[in-house]
């Protein structure tokens, strides 16, 4: 049987300083190939921490599996199954989008990214400016770019945070559709963090909610469904907070 | 009582603004790695014959001296509003609810206060002068020189100064663009140091450096002095921009930090072609001075200049290091 893709057991992990701050508190979690998890959550909830702490980049007690991997004992094998999507901002100004593609091919011991990336920097329209320095992309091409180097060595775990901002109708309907395909294909979990709800309403198979550093809200694809038809995730999710906005 | 969401939003300000600070810190460590160089080349000019002829010539004829002075200001008021014109149509005041020239006044403030800087490093370099050199002669002349740089360099400026200043940035990163050959991932990563180096170096600055030099020849300096101090700034620039490169790239290595790179692997990646560049010029800097100038200063300098380019570069490795999480 098949490791799940991410297993999170009491993860907790929070911000060192003269006034240590506790982000995240004892959180399990599974999450199997082939689902799309949408995590949700108001501004400060844990989310962005949450995907730091899965992806190596945030420290973190408690165990986390990537593929059955632990992230602690074997950080290199675990972070090769694993494909984060880079922020837009934190992309470097001097290299070119094939350079980045380049590097992470390279982290995942390969000599270039995949072809099945590169094919699709095209429907993403970047596919003309992969030459071309960073610096001179825009947020939203520098965002497709992040999501192109976490499609790289076909990871196990693909986490998304935020990764649909900024990207045009058109572009946004062919990542969703490819990642859609990639978890249905069994090929990969997703874990993206959004506010977007529409998204979370017709393309993932899960949604959580974070608040305060807690799960305080699940749903799965039947109950998001109905929700779609009801009263609406944004009213859900506001009484799941316990912040009935009415 | 602040809710845990402001907590956590003062939590992360207060984070970021210590991380910004402990980014700048190796940035300062480089600056003051740059002091022992200048004192150096203080200690070299002071004795120069000819800067004493250019100190009694700027007394002997003061209207001259004068005239020069309004020639300075001038142009640098000419570059000033050149940059203003070039950022107005960008300046975020423009979205504001006040009258436009009120707008137009506080860029043109703006500007100018972002000239003191430059200003600040020459009265620096007067203070290193008086404490190494000694004299206020020598001082006097090295304010002569500086002064005589920048106008030098407001001239080429002025020439060269018909786009708009704003494209510098554009042009330095085309000149730092990638070639089209695919490359592997560790080729680019040893080549992204002195790529960025490339890409933040600033030419004009540069050239206002080499202008001051340059006008040691027509007052009767020894060629052989000017092409020293010549090579042993180029060799100066170079190494320091190399190390700044180096320094911005571990900076913003913060992509790498969920990528299963092996950290060893990375670490000589990133570091060991920019520090073996810097070596190398030191070398050869520092061999060229030494057959001209003074032997056992300029290998003292270029020795210090590797050392503490190598521990800036390992103490900024640890401090960013992209291979362990953030805590």
């Amino acid at each position: 049987m098949n490791p799940p893709a991410l297993q999170l057991r009491m993860l907790s992990a929070g911000y060192a300083g003269p006034r240590p701050l506790r982000v995240l508190h004892a959180l399990d979690l599974r999450v199997p190939r082939g689902e799309w998890l949408g995590v949700l959550g108001p501004n400060g909830s844990g989310k962005s921490t949450l995907l730091d702490c899965l992806a190596g980049r945030h420290a973190a007690e408690g165990t986390i599996l990537i593929d059955g991997v632990s992230l602690a004992d074997e950080p290199l094998r675990a972070r090769a199954r694993l494909g984060y999507a880079v922020a837009p901002e934190s992309l470097p100004a001097v290299l070119s989008g094939r350079d980045c593609l380049a590097v992470h091919a390279a982290a995942h011991g390969l000599a270039a990214a995949d072809a099945q990336v590169l094919e699709l920097a095209g429907p993403l329209r970047l596919a003309a400016r992969l030459d071309d320095p960073v610096a001179t992309y825009s947020y939203g091409m520098r965002q497709k770019l992040g999501v192109l180097l976490a499609l790289i060595g076909e990871p196990a775990l693909i986490v998304l945070d935020e990764s649909f901002n900024g990207l045009d109708p058109a572009s946004s309907l062919v990542l969703k559709r490819h990642l859609r395909a990639r978890a249905d294909a069994g090929r990969c979990a997703v874990v993206l963090a959004t506010h977007a709800l529409d998204i979370v309403e017709r393309w993932v198979d899960r949604a959580i909610v974070l608040h305060a550093g807690r799960f305080v809200g699940e749903w799965d694809r039947a109950a998001l469904d109905a929700l779609r038809d009801g009263v609406g995730l944004e009213v859900a999710m506001a009484e799941a907070i316990g912040d009935r906005t009415g | 009582m602040p809710t845990a969401n402001a907590a956590l939003l003062a939590r992360r300000l207060e984070d970021r603004r210590r991380r910004r600070d402990a980014w700048r810190r190796p940035f300062a460590i480089a600056s003051a790695a740059m002091l022992a160089p200048m004192l150096v080349a203080a200690a070299l000019l002071a004795p120069l014959a000819g800067a004493r002829g250019l100190l009694d010539a700027a007394l002997a004829h003061p209207e001259r001296s004068l005239g020069l002075v309004a020639l300075l200001a001038g142009l640098r008021a000419l570059r000033l509003r050149r940059l203003w014109l070039a950022e107005r149509p960008r300046s975020w005041l423009g979205g504001l609810p006040i009258a436009p020239a009120q707008a137009a006044q506080a860029d043109a403030w703006r500007l100018a206060g972002a000239q003191l800087p430059a200003l600040a490093a020459a009265l620096a370099a007067l203070a290193v002068t008086s404490v190494a050199g000694g004299t206020a002669r020598g001082s006097a002349t090295l304010a002569a020189l500086i002064g005589a740089g920048m106008l030098a360099g407001s001239v080429a400026g002025a020439l060269l100064g018909r786009r708009p200043a704003a494209s510098r940035a554009s042009r330095a990163l085309r000149a730092a663009a990638p070639s089209r050959r695919p490359r592997s991932g560790w080729r680019v990563l040893a080549a992204w140091p002195l790529r960025q180096a490339r890409a933040q170096a600033d030419p004009g600055l540069h050239a206002r450096l080499f202008g001051a030099l340059l006008l040691a020849l027509p007052i009767g300096s020894a060629i052989a002095d000017v092409i020293g101090l010549l090579l042993g700034l180029a060799g100066t620039l170079a190494a320091s921009e190399c190390l700044r490169g180096l320094l911005a790239v571990l900076g913003g290595a913060g992509w790498l930090r969920s990528a299963a790179l092996a950290p060893r692997r990375l670490a000589v990646t990133l570091l060991a072609p920019a520090l073996a560049a810097v070596a190398g010029i030191a070398a050869a800097t520092g061999g060229l001075l030494g057959a001209t100038v003074a032997p056992g200063a300029a290998i003292a300098v270029a020795l210090g200049g590797c050392l503490v380019a190598g521990g800036t570069a390992l103490a900024a490795w640890r401090l960013h290091d992209p291979t362990r999480p953030v805590r």
